[in-house]
């Protein structure tokens, strides 16, 4: 199996993005983890968090009142960080993500977005 | 943000005697109802009671931040008491309530509310301010307290 992006250094212009994805319905995650390694993603890192309105709702006493509009939401999520070789890699993602959990723009589902990346290290070639 | 452009300045109390939270709470919807920024002070008054029954907003320090957005207020508002024999509003910390910021607004500025609790929130963190308008022997005073704070926040 090959890791992406393979040996070093990257420049400003090839293309690189960091995709980070927060999933709010974690039971998704397999499904999705599982198409990135279909269309060539596989490396990632999945971290537990949680929403800031969570946080704020229960854990300081003067927002409290932010409970009523968290009601039926989840109280953790995954956020999906991975390094991708190009522009085209990340609109694949997202076409998967869409395809699994339904469209981002309805409610609870998730939220999507792309950095570019100046440079990134410590990615290995693997036959 | 600056917390004085939502304060009514005919609902700064310097001197409020009860001690009571939902008399408290009553009088300062009065001081709202008279400073005409409220329709039905009786709907406002049930849905600052609805509030505390999630959490006091008795948040320590002699310091309580009651509020809500409810249909019956016209704009965003602040009116402001202090209670020099302290109030019981079951605060977590277990300590009477010397300084209220009543916090009121309408659901479309639901937004706008959050910003000012949260700027409210922070304002009180600081002991200094606590102190000082906790103090506070006229409504001048208070709003002079306020005013000073909303200009080393200016830009």
């Amino acid at each position: 199996m090959k890791y992406w992006p393979g040996k070093m250094t990257n420049t400003r212009d090839n293309g690189q993005l960091l995709m980070v994805f927060v999933l709010n319905r974690e039971e998704y995650l397999e499904e999705i983890l599982s198409g990135f390694l279909e269309i060539g993603i596989s490396g990632a890192t999945i971290i537990d968090s949680m929403g800031m309105g969570r946080i704020l709702a229960y854990d300081i006493p003067i927002f409290a009142g932010l409970r009523g509009v968290l009601a039926g939401g989840r109280p953790h999520n995954k956020t999906i960080m991975s390094v991708l070789p190009d522009r085209g890699t990340y609109e694949k993602a997202f076409e998967l993500i869409e395809d699994v959990c339904g469209s981002l723009d309805d409610p609870g589902i998730g939220i999507l977005f792309a950095l570019p990346i100046v440079d990134a290290r410590g990615f290995l070639s693997r036959d | 943000m600056k917390l004085m452009d939502f304060v009514c300045p005919s609902c700064v109390a310097a001197d409020l005697d009860v001690t009571d939270k939902e008399l408290v709470l009553g009088r300062m919807v009065e001081m709202l109802a008279e400073g005409g920024r409220i329709g039905d002070p009786g709907k406002l008054l049930d849905s600052l009671l609805e509030r505390e029954k999630i959490m006091t907003t008795g948040i320590g320090h002699g310091i309580a931040v009651p509020h809500t957005v409810c249909e019956e207020v016209k704009s965003q508002t602040i009116a402001l008491a202090r209670i020099p024999a302290g109030a019981d509003f079951d605060s977590l910390d277990r300590e009477p309530v010397y300084f209220v910021f009543l916090l009121v607004g309408p659901p479309a500025a639901s937004a706008t509310h959050l910003k000012t609790l949260a700027r409210i929130s922070r304002l009180v963190q600081h002991s200094d301010f606590i102190q000082e308008i906790k103090q506070a022997a006229t409504a001048r005073e208070i709003i002079e307290i306020l005013a000073g704070e909303d200009d080393k926040h200016a830009g």
